[in-house]
């Protein structure tokens, strides 16, 4: 879900496994065009499509140019089965 | 005469009006705020450092082999985070958001801290000592649990100064010890780096 200026951020990969008894998310973001201030979260959905805790506080994230990362996020609660990935701009 | 007074007296509650208004819209705004959101006031430590760190520490603990390879939710206590760096820190907040967090995965119990010792000893001489409660719903003395795990850390920072630009880096890291054994079981690290230019 993307909120703000986000448009030249990338999402080019997305995946998920369980680890220890927990849903890990791991996604890729690649910035094509100036460099950018970005703000990301999880978003953890447990059975029936209920969130599991409260909204995650954004995490600030720089970007360059040209500049591809890697973002992981764990689940709070083992109950979390599913996830949404939100990107926003703080600046 | 009475017209003259009548024109001063419009003549002043216009004034006062106009006062009042004035002093309405020269007045402060209040809204309500995202909580969560992102915030750069300064390059001190902040809001937003306090959420990522307790967010980064008790995600990464929950995944631990100590807390998630439990049979039963673990037992644990706080001890101290050092603040090492030069700032006011109050670092009981952040360690009290990582066992509200860990609390709330339900995968973890915790045993009262030390700070949260004295509260405990009153309680229990209140019950036993006072001769007041009925003797079948008394907290019994001798039967608190003790924690198998503590979990300490420290926080430092480096800080750099030039005329125009202020950075920031933070490092903090956080054990899960084992009381008995004395091994550190768990231990991560979040960094954080701020830059603030004029």
């Amino acid at each position: 879900m993307r909120m703000g200026d986000t448009d030249s951020i990338q999402i080019t990969d997305m995946r998920s496994l369980m680890r220890n008894g927990v849903l890990t998310a791991q996604v890729t973001i690649q910035n094509d065009s100036k460099s950018n201030l970005v703000a990301y979260r999880f978003k953890w959905i447990g059975k029936n499509g209920m969130a599991v805790t409260d909204e995650e506080a954004w995490k600030p994230i720089t970007i360059a140019k040209g500049q591809s990362t890697v973002i992981m996020g764990i689940a709070p609660t083992p109950d979390a089965t599913d996830f949404r990935f939100e990107l926003n701009q703080y600046k | 005469m009475i017209m003259k007074m009548y024109a001063k007296t419009i003549h002043l509650s216009l004034l006062a009006l106009s006062a009042a208004l004035l002093a309405a819209c020269s007045g402060p705004q209040v809204r309500y705020g995202d909580a969560k959101a992102v915030e750069t006031v300064n390059a001190n430590y902040g809001s937003t450092d306090l959420q990522i760190i307790a967010e980064a520490m008790t995600r990464s603990l929950l995944q631990s082999k100590a807390i998630s390879g439990s049979k039963d939710a673990p037992i644990v206590t706080l001890a101290d985070v050092k603040n090492k760096t030069s700032e006011y820190i109050d670092t009981r907040v952040i360690t009290d958001k990582i066992r509200t967090q860990l609390m709330k995965s339900g995968q973890v119990r915790f045993a009262v801290s030390v700070t949260e010792m004295q509260s405990q000893t009153d309680e229990l001489k209140r019950q036993n000592q006072s001769g007041l409660y009925k003797n079948s719903t008394i907290a019994k003395t001798g039967n608190m649990q003790g924690a198998q795990y503590r979990i300490e850390g420290s926080i430092a920072s480096i800080v750099k100064n030039t005329k125009d630009v202020k950075d920031v880096y933070y490092v903090f890291n956080l054990n899960l010890i084992n009381n008995e054994s004395g091994l550190l079981e768990w231990a991560d690290e979040k960094e954080i780096r701020k830059t603030a230019t004029r």
